[in-house]
């Protein structure tokens, strides 16, 4: 298949902050349709990977190829950089990020929110991108919460309100950074509902989760890593239910 | 060397004049902020009213006003008292209120105001459990507060102490406009006399910049001080 | 009711103080004091934000003259300042014949100009300690949005910063006004300045700075008040519901 067909492909990415080395030669092609999960301990570099995707990390070698549009680095100083933050700009609008900490802007309202990027990114006028948001807010199941501020909401609430804001970007990619850690145990479950939908409709996703069950029913692919490296990776149902490297096994307990 | 004319050791007195002052109302605030912030934190809501009130007063009325009301008004007022007692006692007392006075009362109980405000602030984020522990201990109520409460509220009230210092020490320029001689009162009549406003205007704004400058060092000192204990793993042999 | 009006009328009518004409001059005074504390906060403000986000820059050749400017105007009396300002033209030679002469001749303006730099600094500061306040997750959400720089700032972070800046910007309103008293040492008839004319005249120290007192109560409680009211409308969004 031809590289401008492909959502999103990421090749031998380097990355190490004070020269500690974090990432160490990662890839990744995430086709239509794929929900490729990363998993693996804390400190594997998981969310650093999924943070150079979009360049909220600049990354200090390796390729990332949005619909085949590469993104473009020069050294400066010695340091690696975007050649062109334009560029950077237009790519993060097409891989919509969802966080941890949800990261909602706290001073406008949730449709505010869901608003904010497509009118003032995208340049979608105001009323369309509100009759979009609502759409999505009752997707999510927050369409009566929608003029509340994020300091109101629950935890749970907030993260689908975030998803909501992300998908209002019409995607390519959805980038999923633990997006159920910071919930309270009885509230992950609506956010995870949300996220089977959005697989089971087709979404390219790229999820760092510590969520197993998600990770083996929901994945077309899974990618376990270990100090930076790809320890093991594939289908998920070669992943948990054969897997072949000591150190996964133990990471995956006796449960699997 | 800059030529003064005649005026650079009118200048250093001027300075020592304006750190007399501010040393000693700090001292003075400190000591009212402490009483009624005491005040504040007491039952009697009859007391707490007062203090409320005097700084309700405070905060709304500006520092020169205040200082022009004791300084003209202190003597009429203080006359009147010393009056009426002499007539009683058949004595002919005279107390005289020089502007010193008027500058040092003003700038103490304006800052005791504010000093009350941080104190009473500090002593509430002091932690009940701390003072439990004394009192289990069989500390009685003035070692406790003593060995206990003070040193940890200090901890607490020493960024907002600080900053009282800073705004205190930059007010004491106001006593010149009732007619002291701190430095800024010198600087304004060397500049009036000599048509060189920079050549003292300058100076002496670098002494203020001088002195905030060393007592933000000796705040940090302190702070160190009073957090001993609170950073354990930054101050590890 | 009327029992009391008999009683207030004498003491109106025996007033030598209070008469129509001190009024009049403390209303003057007022209007002065509130023009001179409401331009130079406008200017302020208008100064402050550029330069705050000047602070914020991590470019040293950006941040650090606004430092220094900050930690000159912070840590000297307005006093001073106001006498730079005020005698620091006035002795150029043939400043007078100069169209700049109009600065020399109006008290106002160096006032004015020292009033602007100082409530500046102040409010520089209280911006920008409200612009590293941002929470960082919200700064990271706006750029994985594809938001630029200057974007992110117009629509995350000064917004947000300067509501979370509304109650020190309170208090240095009220101290801006409690401030501008000084402009009587410098010739102008503000609230004080009038109070000190009265007193002056009928040398009796009470009534005229006790009741000038009283108008500044009244208008710090006033300003108090509308940022009371500008928080709970513009600050209800950090309260959990």
């Amino acid at each position: 298949m031809a590289d401008n067909a492909i959502p999103l492909v990421v090749r031998d990415l380097h990355k190490s902050f004070n020269d500690n080395p974090v990432l160490e030669g990662l890839s990744l092609e995430a086709h239509e349709g794929d929900v490729i999960s990363l998993i693996g301990a804390s400190g594997s570099g998981k969310s650093t990977f999924l943070r150079c995707m979009n360049l909220l990390e600049i990354p200090n070698a390796g390729d990332i190829v949005v619909h085949g549009e590469s993104v473009k680095f020069k050294t400066r100083r010695g340091e690696r950089e975007p050649a062109d933050w334009k560029q950077v700009e237009r790519i993060r609008a097409r891989l919509s990020m969802v966080f941890q900490g949800f990261n909602l802007w706290a001073h406008m309202t949730l449709i505010g929110n869901v608003i904010e990027a497509p009118v003032h990114v995208l340049g979608k006028s105001k009323k369309e991108a509100r009759e979009h948001a609502m759409a999505l807010l009752e997707r999510v199941g927050l369409a009566d919460r929608a003029d509340y501020f994020p300091a109101q909401l629950s935890g749970g609430q907030q993260q689908r309100g975030a998803i909501a804001r992300a998908l209002a970007m019409d995607p390519e990619v959805m980038l999923f950074d633990e997006p159920t850690s910071a919930l309270d145990p009885e509230l992950v479950g609506d956010v995870l509902k949300v996220m089977r939908e959005l697989a089971d409709e087709g979404r390219t996703m790229v999820v760092v989760t510590h969520e197993m069950d998600f990770a083996r029913d929901v994945s077309s692919q899974v990618i376990y890593l270990h100090q930076g490296r790809v320890e093991e990776a594939g289908k998920p149902e070669d992943v948990f239910g054969n897997p072949s490297s000591e150190r996964l096994k133990q990471f995956l307990g006796p449960r699997f | 060397m800059i030529d003064f004319h005649g005026y650079g050791w009118r200048l250093l007195g001027g300075a020592l004049l304006t750190a007399e002052l501010a040393v000693l109302s700090l001292v003075l605030a400190l000591m009212i902020g402490l009483v009624v912030a005491s005040i504040k934190l007491s039952r009697s809501s009859v007391l707490r009213g007062f203090a409320l009130l005097y700084t309700t007063i405070i905060r709304g009325v500006p520092d020169l006003v205040m200082m022009m009301l004791l300084f003209y008004g202190g003597q009429i007022g203080v006359n009147m008292v010393v009056d009426q007692f002499n007539s009683w006692l058949g004595t002919n007392v005279f107390i005289n209120v020089n502007a010193f006075m008027a500058g040092v009362i003003t700038l103490a109980v304006i800052y005791g105001a504010y000093m009350s405000e941080t104190f009473r602030g500090a002593f509430l984020a002091v932690d009940a459990g701390q003072m439990e522990a004394a009192r289990a201990y069989g500390m009685s109520g003035w070692l406790a507060f003593r060995r206990v409460r003070f040193p940890l509220m200090m901890r607490h009230a020493l960024p907002g102490i600080n900053n009282n210092w800073m705004v205190l020490l930059k007010s004491t320029a106001l006593v010149s406009i009732i007619g002291l001689s701190d430095m800024v009162h010198i600087a304004d009549q060397a500049t009036k006399a000599t048509h060189q406003p920079f050549l003292f205007m300058v100076p002496v704004g670098l002494g203020y910049l001088a002195i905030t400058s060393v007592s933000e060092l000796a705040v940090r000192w302190l702070r160190q001080r009073y957090d001993a204990g609170f950073h354990t793993a930054k101050r590890g042999a | 009711m009327e029992h009391w009006l008999a009683q207030v009328a004498p003491f109106l009518s025996h007033n030598t103080i209070f008469t129509p004409a001190t009024l009049a001059a403390y209303w003057g005074g007022m209007v002065t004091t509130v023009q001179l504390v409401f331009i130079s906060l406008v200017i302020g403000i208008v100064l402050a934000i550029p330069l705050a986000i000047g602070r914020a820059s991590h470019r040293v050749w950006i941040s650090g003259p606004i430092w220094f400017y900050t930690y000159v105007f912070r840590g000297t009396p307005l006093l001073i300042q106001l006498y730079i300002a005020y005698y620091g033209f006035a002795f150029i030679p043939g400043v007078q014949q100069s169209w700049f002469a109009f600065f020399i001749n109006n008290a106002l303006y160096p006032a004015l100009l020292s009033f602007v730099l100082n409530t500046g600094a102040y409010t520089t500061e209280i911006f920008y300690g409200a612009i590293r306040a941002t929470p960082r997750g919200e700064l990271e959400a706006a750029r994985a949005y594809g938001m630029s720089s200057f974007t992110a700032y117009r629509r995350i972070v000064l917004p947000s910063a300067l509501r979370r800046a509304l109650p020190a910007y309170g208090n240095e309103v009220i101290f801006m006004l409690h401030a501008s008293a000084i402009a009587s040492a410098v010739t102008i008839t503000d609230m004080t300045g009038v109070a000190y004319n009265v007193y002056a005249e009928f040398y009796s120290p009470f009534p005229p700075f006790i009741f000038v007192a009283c108008l500044y109560m009244a208008l710090s409680f006033g300003i108090q008040g509308v940022f009371r009211l500008a928080e709970k409308r513009l600050l209800r969004h950090l309260k959990p519901a």
